[in-house]
């Protein structure tokens, strides 16, 4: 009996001495953790990049004396918590404090209506911060009321400098991805919403050859009918399929991307900036051999200002020419090769729409016009249901659709510009990135789309001899959006700071590999005409001291916090004790049935 | 007369079942976070307010959940499984579209599987207790405790890139003219892989079962009684034993049925298998209802025959089970 006794007294120093250890090295960490407040910091669930950069953001924000807890959501929720739901809400009402999420952007106009006005901000529109700013406001209404961009271009400049000097966003960087593909593919161009397969071409090989390419992507594509809104994926093949009054072509002379004619082939715009009359050309065919004509103009923008559509252009539509019910008339057709905008104002904005093919593609009024606007999306021309595919005056029409599995492009006979170089181009589903790198790697397809490259792997791509690797800067950026409705991030001064506890360069250098770049600001540098280089993250260098001084700026003081006692760890210590209890009795049991057993 | 009318009662239980299961799943679907119209839509700022009202609206979303449950079942039981929000076309055309692939790809698998782990667990029974069983065993356990994800990639990068014997995704070579005869020998290449995969995932667990029952048949007293009547060895293993160690891997290969259906999701996925479980994880992102409902029900449907068809074999293998009063 005392024996065992003697035992759970073994026992019990155990449980001490464990109490004792884990308290005091539990205190001496605290000691280095001293925070003046906790943000959360959340970001898409699967998404290694962000997940990556949200780990540094909290290591050098602990710098600051800024506690920062992690939250991941699935993609549907993360939209609903910043977007939506939790629109305006802080993380602890079921919103968010800090999000980390990425924008893309076309580079035929800019837009900044949408993600940055006051009027946009969520749930009615895209701007999750709450950022409300006059001076910005009034830039962007100011370069909405002119068709002039080199006009426009000067209030945007001037927009990007209230949008960094505020600081609702923190620009991390511009993202760069990767294309690859066969050595000899030629005039590939990277960006998506400037790129005609039909100009592709193949060294060694010519025009009379029978030229076949398979092109890997990540999703088949869905509403590839004219009108409707189009992803990433449908982008590639819809674009193709069709043609929209002017078109987006590379401009040498600024490095930049400007409009071109393409069904259209002379506009003018009157004095007054209210009439824009377009001439089109009168060779045009789709791919049905049925003419084009300005009916089939019409019927388009037409569609894309009835809202029955589902049109996601409808807001820019409708702001330039009126809703179809309000101004039936603001798209007229003088004869077949004219038409003849009326405006209800001048809204810049819409002009470059009318340069993008995939939504704003002209679609055969000879098929859709008798169908009601609201049965569009379930349109064979949209589903491809039945073996019938798409109808468009493009080079390339569909030959054959599998669903999910692959899509066949061959040249349309009808089309008016040139004959395409490649005869056949497959379009292959592959939605595993790793599988269709392999498929890449092993020749099994010709060109692999930028979203099943990892950055990771692109510098070991380029050493391969036997793969072309095409890496381009991609109009977006990626950054750190701020809560504005939250009581501490509303400051200025602590978003600053914030801002200079990133360590940007690190972050493009480690967690990209290289594959994003400096230069970071709400309009993408591919904009020549609205870019202003001197307010972006480049300007942002990574500077803890500036950052602090900063914190001080909003009133937060490193001596109180240094000076500041720890908090005592209560949840520690009930941890250690419940554990050591464990320990200790069952480790005394252990000792004192052995003893037992021996006498 | 007594099998009859349990099969009877069986089909006529199974709509109140279906019912019951539809709504568990309904409900569950809806009680994941997301809007399908946020989801469609989301990323694109140009989107407004009306414009979305209007999509939620015409998806029948405004209206109070109960509601669209019987909206849909009422569709259902006229014959409408309903419109995917996320591809615009009927659920039944989709599954359709799908369905083929991922049966082909299952079903081999399956009997593959059920080839492999008789063919194992018969040897290992009889060995029962030396290497050879050892050895089987550890493999399976080895086998089985193997992500097939991970076990795919790693097949792609030996046999497609470093070996270059086999493709590496879909179901077809595209792109090539082939006759009907080559282009049956090219999809089955196609097929190799991720059937293999998948049959060696099932073989392993089916393997444990047929071993575990063939021990245990081998161990009574009529395989005893029959050796010493001096029935032939093979007679003894094949016609006695195995005859009632089958039960438990007909139980396990119809329970089995609805992952058939479901298809191998991973495998689907690394090898770009256009099948209906790669399809139904993104419609399961997209919050496509309708789309989802569609599958499940069609899941829950072939689950409830099968096992009605597990339990009839049973009359027929058994002669000691009965159904009826």
């Amino acid at each position: 009996m005392k024996k065992i006794r003697s035992c759970y007294g073994v026992a019990l120093s155990i449980l001490l001495l464990s109490l004792v250890i884990s308290g005091s090295v539990k205190c001496a960490v605290a000691q280095g953790e001293q925070y003046f407040f906790t943000l959360s910091l959340i970001y898409r669930a699967g998404d290694t990049t962000d997940d990556a950069i949200a780990h540094i953001v909290k290591t050098e924000l602990a710098k600051i004396g800024i506690n920062v807890v992690l939250d991941t959501f699935e993609w549907g929720t993360f939209l609903d918590r910043v977007f939506f739901g939790g629109a305006g809400k802080t993380y602890d009402e079921g919103g968010w404090d800090m999000h980390i999420c990425y924008w893309i952007y076309d580079v035929a106009d800019y837009d900044p209506r949408s993600v940055w006005h006051s009027s946009a901000i969520s749930p009615n529109g895209y701007q999750p911060y709450g950022w409300k700013n006059g001076i910005a406001d009034d830039l962007i209404e100011r370069a909405e009321k002119t068709w002039n961009f080199t006009e426009r271009g000067q209030l945007y400049k001037k927009f990007q400098e209230e949008v960094f000097k505020d600081h609702p966003y923190a620009f991390l960087y511009i993202p760069k991805f990767a294309y690859v593909m066969d050595p000899e593919i030629e005039n590939f161009e990277p960006i998506e919403t400037v790129r005609d397969l039909s100009e592709v071409t193949v060294r060694g090989k010519t025009e009379e050859d029978d030229i076949t390419l398979i092109f890997a992507m990540g999703a088949d594509v869905k509403n590839i009918g004219p009108v409707l809104p189009k992803d990433t994926w449908t982008i590639v093949v819809a674009n193709n399929l069709y043609n929209a009054l002017f078109k987006i072509v590379y401009d040498p002379e600024t490095d930049g991307y400007k409009l071109a004619p393409d069904i259209a082939e002379s506009y003018e715009i009157s004095p007054d900036g209210l009439t824009m009359t377009v001439k089109l050309r009168d060779d045009v065919y789709f791919s049905d051999g049925v003419k084009l004509t300005s009916k089939d103009v019409k019927m388009t923008i037409d569609a894309h200002r009835t809202k029955e559509t589902g049109s996601v252009r409808y807001s820019i539509v409708a702001t330039a020419l009126g809703d179809i019910t309000e101004r039936p008339d603001a798209v007229e057709t003088p004869d077949d090769y004219t038409v003849v905008f009326h405006f209800k104002q001048v809204y810049a904005p819409f002009l470059a729409l009318l340069a993008d093919r995939g939504e704003f593609g002209i679609a055969p009024a000879h098929i859709l016009d008798e169908v009601p606007r609201e049965e569009w999306i379930n349109h064979w021309m949209n589903t491809g249901e039945g073996g019938k595919y798409p109808v468009g005056t493009g080079p390339y029409k569909i030959s054959k659709w599998v669903k999910d599995e692959y899509i066949e492009l061959v040249p349309n006979e009808y089309y008016f510009g040139k004959k395409p170089f490649v005869d056949r181009w497959i379009i292959k589903i592959i939605p595993e990135a790793s599988t269709a790198l392999a498929a890449m790697e092993n020749h099994e397809i010709d060109v692999l789309h930028y979203q099943s490259v990892p950055p990771a792997e692109v510098s070991r791509l380029e050493n391969r001899t036997d793969l072309k690797v095409l890496k381009y800067l991609h109009p977006g950026f990626n950054g750190i959006g701020f809560n504005l409705n939250h009581p501490i991030l509303n400051n200025v001064y602590v978003r600053w700071a914030i801002s200079y506890a990133i360590p940007r360069d690190y972050i493009i250098e480690k967690v990209l590999h290289g594959m994003g770049a400096s230069g970071a600001g709400p309009v993408p540098p591919h904009i020549k005409w609205a870019y202003n280089p001197n307010y972006t993250s480049a300007q942002i260098p990574y500077d803890l001291e500036k950052a602090k001084e900063y914190m001080e700026k909003a009133g937060y003081n490193y001596e109180w916090l240094t000076q500041k006692p720890a908090p005592f760890p209560y949840e520690w210590i009930a941890g250690t004790l419940i554990l050591g209890v464990a320990a200790g009795v069952s480790g005394g049991y252990v000792i004192a049935k052995r003893k037992i057993q021996k006498t | 007369m007594g099998l009859k009318g349990y099969i009877i009662r069986r089909l006529l239980t199974m709509p109140i079942l279906l019912i019951f299961t539809t709504l568990f799943i309904f409900i569950l679907i809806h009680l994941a976070p997301g809007d399908p119209v946020q989801i469609m839509l989301g990323g694109n700022p140009t989107v407004t307010k009306e414009v979305i009202d209007i999509l939620t609206r015409k998806y029948g979303l405004d209206k109070p959940l109960w509601m669209q449950y019987l909206i849909w079942l009422g569709n259902v039981l006229r014959g409408d499984f309903g419109h995917s929000f996320v591809l615009n076309a009927p659920v039944i055309t989709l599954i359709g579209e799908r369905i083929l692939n991922t049966l082909k790809l299952t079903l081999t698998a399956q009997i593959l599987a059920i080839c492999i782990a008789l063919l194992l667990g018969i040897i290992a029974a009889k060995r029962h207790g030396t290497l050879i069983d050892n050895i089987i065993s550890a493999l399976s356990l080895f086998g089985y405790s193997m992500p097939s994800f991970w076990l795919g990639l790693i097949c792609i990068f030996i046999f497609s890139l470093t070996l270059g014997w086999l493709p590496s995704s879909g179901t077809q070579t595209l792109g090539v003219n082939l006759s009907p005869w080559e282009a049956l020998i090219d999809e089955l290449k196609h097929m190799i892989m991720p059937v293999t995969i998948l049959a060696l995932n099932q073989s392993t667990f089916l393997f444990r079962l047929v071993r575990s029952s063939m021990i245990e048949a081998l161990s009574q007293d009529y395989i005893t009684a029959a050796r010493a009547r001096g029935v032939s060895e093979r007679l003894v293993v094949y016609k006695h034993a195995l005859k009632n160690a089958l039960l438990p891997v007909v139980t396990a290969a119809g329970l089995n049925f609805g992952y058939l259906l479901s298809g191998a999701v991973l495998i689907e996925s690394v090898f770009g298998w256009p099948g209906l479980g790669r399809f139904t994880v993104q419609l399961a992102f997209r919050r496509d209802y309708p789309a989802l409902l569609g599958i499940y029900l069609l899941i829950a449907i072939t689950v409830m025959v099968a096992n009605l068809i597990t339990d009839i074999l049973y009359a027929y293998i058994d002669p000691r089970v009965k159904y009826g009063d």
